[in-house]
């Protein structure tokens, strides 16, 4: 019978409406088109509002009070601004964001410059492309914790490779200066890294923007006899700009709040030298339990990265009406 | 000692003098630097007036003290060894990169057994003494009874049957730690196991952790001050333990404690 019906939807309507039962059916009936869109996104928003609206609120409520998540019983007292005046007059923290400042901006431009070059190096669609581009992207497909890990080894100044890379290189001695715990060293080497994992999204990224550029803007450039650098400079680079500054804005974001790959590299050693701020917010909420203080901090993250990346989706969307 | 082993070659590989604890996320670099602040007169408060630190945490011994781990870390701990705990520092001793290592007790019966490192090849000893005294940090693990428990009869019957002397003594036996006076003081215990004199001269100078129930956010502040001076070359000695002072102050505070 379902299989007739199958060639004939009216006939299928009415076979299913035959063994619908009546109070059900009389209620679809009643639903009218945005009803039922939102009875379909309802589950996603109820997860939604549990595991994100909801705890943003709870957490701006906990940022005024003195609670701590290892004294649930202890009296709850509102301190109104004293956590935030806390934060923001405590040096560590600064520091803290100075150490994810300095990783926040330095992986960007790497990450942009050797994504960009990779990508109109694969754009150029020579032979064995395909493969190479898959090689390339296989950092970024490895879970961050294990790269963390595996890194850890390869800069061990004793037994790694990578020491006895750069000394094959450079001829100095393998075993004069060690990256994760060298003061000077270490901050790049958690560059060095997410850098080696998150190029190839870059990369992708562009690869996406250098395909979208129609190939008849070149050739009538040719035409007009304009060089390489200028085919570059006017058609290239405007044209793929957005989709540099998106990945900007993915990358930015995401290294803002990076934790658990540096976690693993070096657990913000050697000292605080490679401390990020959710490192500093993960201590102070789950080892000192400072939740109430945590909550702030978080809420002060929070607002940081929204502020900046509101501010740059403006200017990426002026970008793209040009 | 350490600078003499450190730098020679031995067997076409580099070994180091000796091997600290460095360990930033939990408890390590404390534990081991305690070790030498001890014997320089490091105090958690004064021994008169509690909670009041200044002078006692930060005094010119302590800092000494924290100067000296901090030579020793400098001048022979293997490269790379800046995070490392227990298990690292068996792995360096083990592997022959370290002539010695700072570890817990509990490790030597099975690093006597190693048929690399252990039997003849093997020796213990204490942690040497500085200018105010001979102390060691204490170790372990407690024993307490979850006060809600449904068992709490049988469990506080467990604890006053493992307390037994006999009991006790059969767990040295067998490789456990015993700390009870019946056991230890027995005639025949310093020769009942290669590393006993040096545990039994151990329990004499342990000095035990502040009992103080902010213990975790005092040990978190000791951990980033200590390691920041040590490892990190961050700032001085003696900026290192000022700083500590203030951390602590401010964590009493928050608890209403009066503290100084």
């Amino acid at each position: 019978m379902l299989m007739k019906a199958g060639n004939d939807p009216s006939a299928f309507a009415s076979h299913l409406t035959a063994i619908t039962p009546p109070r059900l059916s009389r209620r679809v009936r009643g639903l009218s088109d945005r009803s039922l869109a939102w009875l379909f996104i309802a589950p996603v928003m109820i997860l939604l509002l549990a595991i994100n609206i909801f705890p943003l609120i709870w957490a701006v409520r906990l940022s005024f009070t003195n609670f701590k998540s290892n004294l649930p019983n202890a009296p709850l007292r509102f301190v109104g601004l004293a956590n935030y005046a806390d934060i923001l007059s405590d040096e560590d923290v600064w520091r803290a964001m100075q150490v994810t400042a300095h990783f926040v901006v330095w992986t960007i431009v790497l990450q942009v410059l050797l994504g960009f070059g990779l990508a109109l190096l694969i754009n150029q669609k020579f032979r064995g492309h395909g493969f190479w581009t898959t090689v390339i992207l296989l950092p970024m497909m490895l879970s961050p914790a294990v790269v963390g890990n595996f890194w850890t080894f390869l800069l061990q100044p004793q037994i790694g490779l990578f020491n006895d890379i750069v000394a094959f290189f450079t001829g100095i001695d393998p075993h004069s200066f060690q990256m994760l715990g060298d003061v000077k060293l270490a901050p790049w080497s958690i560059v060095l890294v997410d850098t080696w994992m998150w190029t190839p999204y870059v990369m992708l990224i562009c690869l996406a923007g250098l395909r979208s550029i129609p190939e008849d803007i070149y050739e009538a450039a040719e035409v007009d006899r304009a060089s390489r650098w200028r085919q570059f400079w006017t058609i290239t680079l405007p044209m793929v700009l957005p989709f540099l500054m998106l990945a900007v804005l993915f990358r930015g974001i995401e290294n803002f709040k990076m934790f658990d790959m540096v976690n693993l590299l070096t657990a913000g050693g050697p000292g605080s030298i490679t401390e990020l701020a959710s490192i500093t917010l993960k201590r102070e909420a789950f080892e000192k339990w400072r939740t109430g203080y945590s909550s702030a901090f978080a809420i002060i993250l929070f607002v940081t990265v929204f502020g900046a990346a509101n501010i740059y989706v403006k200017a990426l969307n002026r970008v793209k009406q040009r | 000692m350490s600078k003499f082993f450190t730098g020679k070659e031995i067997d076409g590989k580099k070994v180091y003098g000796s091997y600290i604890f460095t360990e930033r996320g939990s408890e390590g670099i404390t534990m081991g630097v305690t070790n030498a602040m001890y014997n320089y007169g490091f105090l958690y408060e004064d021994p008169k007036q509690p909670y009041h630190m200044e002078g006692f945490v930060n005094s010119p011994g302590a800092v000494k003290g924290l100067d000296v781990y901090k030579e020793l870390y400098k001048c022979c701990q293997p490269a790379g060894l800046t995070n490392a705990y227990m298990s690292e520092g068996l792995d360096a001793f083990k592997s022959g990169q370290v002539a010695m290592q700072m570890n817990w007790f509990a490790f030597f019966p099975g690093l006597y057994k190693d048929p690399n490192v252990g039997g003849a090849k093997i020796g213990f000893f204490i942690n040497p003494a500085g200018p105010k005294g001979q102390f060691t940090q204490l170790g372990g693990q407690g024993i307490s009874v979850v006060s809600y428990s449904k068992n709490r009869e049988a469990s506080l019957q467990y604890i006053k049957w493992f307390a037994q002397p006999d009991v006790q003594q059969k767990w040295w036996e067998l490789g456990g730690y015993s700390a009870l006076k019946a056991v230890v003081q027995k005639p025949s215990f310093p020769a009942s196991a290669p590393f006993a004199p040096a545990f039994l001269k151990s329990m004499d100078m342990m000095v035990d952790f502040w009992a103080e129930p902010l213990y975790v956010d005092l040990l978190l502040d000791m951990q980033k001050r200590v390691h920041d001076y040590v490892v990190a070359d961050q700032g001085t000695s003696q900026a290192a333990l000022d700083m500590l002072v203030k951390d602590w102050i401010k964590v009493f505070k928050e608890e209403d404690k009066k503290a100084e």
